[in-house]
């Protein structure tokens, strides 16, 4: 039987046993309890949330690749269903013999059922006191109910990554040099704030510089992932960091971070074999540009070289032999409007061989979402700030996740999050 | 003179012949320029190139096939291949401008900081009055990174060419230096040498920091004389949201040429208008004025026309009747323009309270208005007569009108007069598209309220809406408990207490309001009204801090009524109370 034959025998089912969406009554054999991820789900983000609370409630579930989107699969019991009924996630309720209908779909089509075992311990990488709506995946981790610690320099370099199994960075800037506002945004408060904050976490922790501390930090990260951590990094967390690891002994930040003027030869004398991504990589020199380097392909506050928003188209990957990639993009959409960072997208041919891309832009030579090894562990990276402000200008007014309950690119990020969760064996790739 | 006549028939005749050859290599060139053009669009760098370099071996001075050039050859890491081309066309015309300015960038790009500078260097001699070698020279080394030196050029730039000719460029790197106090004065010495320069002055000193902001002022107040720095700081003014502080200076620095002091009282009461607040509407009406003043005919009518409605937006009533007094008394005005200022005139005059005089001059003007600003007055002036509890005048003066918009005003008056059947009546005759959408939702919500009551008549329920239109909550929020007390629980009474519960929310009256709602669910557990009474009180619980007993009471209103119209509302304040969306 083909899947969508399945899929529409599954609702007719349904339909006939009284079923449907949460609340409605429990057939006397349902025994499991389906969370669908297509189009016929009223809250995606939230279902990742439900997912993750039910695994650390200690819940058996499983992850159906390619099955409707990507659905979940628990066992039937009240306190999930009742988590979902708040949330407002659309529930089916399955008997024995659908789950045995479903698994005969799985089997036989490019699907696959990862169990989820354990829900990871989750650390967002955030200057503290830092309010959680100008963070992607802080503002879908919050709106999904899912719990994680905040951790900075303090904690990076006193090695407390390794008490975490995912680690997700955001918009910090690793060449220390504040994201490149420092001229452009002197003497606003926020811009001052976040000097004074980091010059202190410099001098406390025994840095000469911010941006010493910062390659500091950025070797940590990259130590945790060969030790066997999940990173998971968007916007100019991305480019940023590999520069601070290729650029261990060069100066690479402009004066008003350092005291001390880019080397003007700097990009030749990075070191690209110590990095994950990227590859023979050339420095953005002007401190007045926002722009760190020719990594990104959009280059949003670089006028000249500036190129308009399209969309990107995740890629379609072998669920049985590829599992890791597959999971990283089940979403109900494939195409999904792009939107601008300070780090947009990745120049494909900046990437290093091997790198898996996960999702691209037809016919343009960047690509979107990176996946890839390294040592023990795995990284993603995800270009661009936030998926639903498109723009995203500094002062833009916090994204409300509450209105965008389907948000395809926050899916992505969630995906991320489960990812870990699944059963080791199943790695494969 | 036939020699002469011979030459011109030879010259003609050479002409002749030679004109479409001319014009066929110009056409060729054109042609090989498009082509080159689309290559470079569709990413063919390098035959782009080879396209340039063509034209260049024939046309060694053609900026476009340069300029292509400056640009397909970077992707190709190839950009050294234009230096050639740049130092042939330099030796058929070395003071091209463009082209030294090319040269220049191509060195920056390169980081040849040495071939730069003698370049640079070479330049200013071929061109020693001219300020173009600095100024380029200093972009290409602030491009390159070196603030610094590009700093420098420009101070022996501006010490050899004098005057202000290099200031824009030095206020910019003043203002990457965040020192403010000289990016002030090098705008000021700028725009007054270049009039052109203020919105580029403006644009760039706008960013200062709150501390700065003051010494800005001090350096353009510092000469009384130099008119175009209080322009300057005028603008500034009001996009630092302080418009009549910004009015002041402009109306000191207005020129005397009336028509470039109308231009530029133009273009700040279009700024001012921008300043969402009552502040900039006053300081635009000010403006506008004074633009009317300086204005004559149809222009000055507008243009007091403009200030009224801004006056009125400012809520300056007095100044708002002294433009329409003008506007009335205006020589010559047109009738149009007086009728609507009379409209204007009676819109404020209601809404100063004056129902009588109001009413009077629509009786005069009516026949002169237009049949959409008499009617709007009419139901205007209706409102203003229900605001005085005068409902026999309130419907007297919309007179026969049967348009949906004054059915829905007879709604509201039958309502308070307690006939809820005719009340009803109107308001589905008046349908979803009468009156603005505030008015819809309202009358929406107040008909949701009649049909949950049974009885035709509750004149009660009447009363206390008419006190409510009349902004007398306190007593409206009395008689509707008096009024739900009087109905059968399960014929409004859960309604009518839900609405006084919403009303006692809104002037925060909580225990009321709590009240109120608990009465409204005991009254009818299985009502529409029972899942919003439970949303508002969470509400009200999250009002007085008992998070915890909101959530309880929204998560029991999510289970218990999973298909209430309130559940999404219900889900969007529990994840706000979980701190999972932002507070707006």
């Amino acid at each position: 039987m083909k899947r969508r034959q399945f899929v529409e025998t599954l609702g007719g089912v349904v339909a006939a046993a009284g079923l449907g969406a949460s609340g409605t009554p429990r057939p006397r054999e349902a025994a499991w309890l389906l969370i669908p991820m297509d189009g016929d789900q009223s809250n995606h983000l939230k279902a990742y949330g439900v997912t993750y609370r039910a695994l650390r409630r200690g819940t058996r579930a499983e992850w159906l690749l390619n099955f409707r989107s990507g659905s979940f699969l628990f066992p039937l019991d009240s306190t999930t269903q009742r988590d979902a009924a708040l949330e407002g996630v659309s529930t089916i309720q399955l008997t024995d013999a659908d789950v045995v209908d479903v698994r005969g779909t799985i089997a036989a089509n490019n699907m696959d059922a990862v169990p989820l075992e354990k829900a990871p311990k989750v650390a967002v990488y955030v200057p503290p006191n830092n309010a959680p709506w100008d963070d992607a995946v802080r503002m879908s981790l919050e709106y999904a109910g899912i719990e994680y610690d905040r951790i900075w320099d303090g904690d990076v370099v006193g090695g407390k990554l390794s008490d975490y199994e995912w680690l997700h960075l955001h918009h910090e800037d690793f060449t220390g040099q504040y994201s490149k506002f420092y001229l452009t945004y002197s003497g606003t408060p926020w811009l001052t704030e976040m000097v004074q904050r980091n010059q202190q976490a410099a001098r406390t922790l025994g840095f000469a510089s911010v941006p010493d501390l910062k390659k500091a930090v950025a070797r940590n990260i990259r130590d945790y992932v060969d030790r066997g951590g999940f990173l998971f990094a968007m916007c100019t967390a991305t480019e940023t960091l590999e520069i601070a690891l290729a650029a261990d002994g060069v100066d690479v930040a402009a004066r008003y971070a350092d005291g001390t003027p880019m080397d003007p030869e700097a990009s030749g004398k990075l070191r690209w074999d110590r990095t994950m991504a990227f590859d023979n990589v050339r420095l953005e020199r002007s401190p007045m540009t926002a722009s760190f380097s020719d990594v990104d392909g959009h280059q949003v506050n670089n006028a000249a070289k500036r190129q308009p928003l399209g969309a990107f188209k995740l890629f379609n990957f072998a669920a049985k032999i590829d599992p890791v990639p597959t999971m990283l993009v089940q979403n109900h959409r494939s195409i999904i409007s792009d939107y601008y960072g300070l780090t947009t997208s990745f120049m494909r041919e900046r990437l290093k061989p091997g790198v898996t891309v996960l999702a691209d832009e037809e016919g343009a030579p960047w690509v979107k979402y990176i996946h890839g090894e390294y040592g023990s562990g795995t990284w993603t990276f995800f270009g661009g700030h936030d998926p639903e402000d498109p723009q995203h200008r500094i002062g833009d007014p916090p994204t409300d996740l509450s209105l965008h309950p389907n948000s395809p690119g926050y899916r992505l990020i969630l995906n991320n999050v489960l990812f870990p969760a699944a059963k080791k064996r199943e790695l494969k790739t | 003179m036939r020699n002469a006549a011979s030459r011109l028939s030879a010259a003609l005749a050479l002409g002749l012949l030679l004109s479409p050859a001319l014009v066929v290599a110009q056409q060729r060139q054109s042609t090989e320029l498009s082509e080159a053009f689309e290559l470079e669009r569709r990413g063919r760098y390098e035959i782009a190139a080879r396209r340039f370099m063509a034209i260049l071996e024939r046309s060694p001075t053609n900026l476009s096939a340069l300029l292509g050039l400056e640009r397909v050859l970077p992707p190709i890491g190839q950009l050294d291949s234009i230096l050639p081309y740049i130092g042939s066309a330099l030796v058929l015309q070395s003071g091209h401008e463009s082209v030294r300015s090319l040269q220049l960038r191509v060195f920056a790009s390169l980081r040849r900081p040495d071939r730069l500078t003698d370049a640079a260097r070479e330049w200013i001699v071929a061109s020693p009055r001219s300020a173009e070698p600095y100024r380029e020279w200093a972009s290409a080394l602030e491009r390159m990174g070196d603030v610094a030196a590009a700093r420098a050029v420009l101070d022996v730039g501006s010490g050899r060419i004098g005057g202000a000719a290099l200031s824009q460029e030095m206020a910019e790197l003043a203002v990457l230096d965040a020192d403010w106090v000289a990016a002030a004065r090098y705008w000021r010495d700028a725009t007054l040498e270049s009039p052109a320069l203020l919105s580029a002055a403006v644009t760039n000193l706008i960013q200062a920091p709150l501390g700065s902001r003051e010494s800005i002022l001090d350096v353009l107040a510092d000469d009384k004389n130099d008119r175009s720095s209080g322009r300057m700081a005028a603008d500034l003014l009001v996009s630092w949201n302080r418009p009549e502080e910004g009015w002041v200076s402009l109306d000191r620095s207005l020129p005397s040429d009336a028509q470039e002091a109308v231009r530029l009282l133009r273009r700040f009461a279009d700024r001012a208008g921008l300043v969402r607040s009552e502040e900039g509407a006053r300081a635009r009406g000010m403006a506008l004025e004074r633009l009317a003043q300086l204005s004559v005919g149809s222009a000055a009518q507008r243009a007091r026309i403009d200030a009224a409605g801004a006056y009125a937006d400012a809520g300056e009533r007095a100044a708002v009747e002294r433009m329409l007094q003008q506007i009335s008394v205006a020589a010559g005005a047109g009738s149009g323009s007086k009728a609507a200022a009379v409209a204007t005139l009676i819109a404020v005059t209601v809404e100063s309270g004056r129902v009588e005089e109001a009413e009077a001059r629509l009786r005069d003007w009516e026949d002169r208005l237009t049949p959409g600003d008499a009617a709007s007055l009419r139901q205007q002036l209706s409102w203003a007569w229900v605001g005085k509890g005068e409902l026999d005048r309130a419907e007297a003066v919309l007179g026969d009108d049967s348009t949906v918009t004054v059915l829905a005003v007879r709604g509201w008056i039958a309502l308070y007069r307690g006939n809820i059947r005719i009340a009803t009546d109107f308001f589905r005759g008046a349908g979803p598209r009468a009156g603005s959408r505030k008015e819809v939702t309202e009358r929406t919500a107040v008909l949701a309220l009649l049909q949950g009551i049974t009885p035709d008549s509750v004149p009660l329920l009447g009363r206390a809406l008419l006190q409510l239109a009349r902004g007398d909550t306190a007593t409206a929020l009395q008689a509707l408990h008096e009024t739900a007390a009087a109905l059968p629980p399960r014929g409004g009474r859960a309604g009518v207490l839900t609405h006084a519960g919403r009303l006692a929310l809104d002037r925060q009256d909580y225990e009321r309001a709590e009240e109120s709602f608990l009465g409204a669910i005991a009254a009818d557990p299985a009502s529409a009204s029972a899942p919003a009474a439970g949303y508002h009180l969470a509400r009200v619980h999250e009002e007085l801090g008992r998070n915890e007993e909101a959530r309880a009471r929204l998560e029991s209103l999510i289970l218990e009524y999973p298909e209430s119209a309130v559940v999404p509302l219900a889900r969007r304040m529990l994840d706000r109370l979980r701190g999972a969306v932002p507070v707006r």
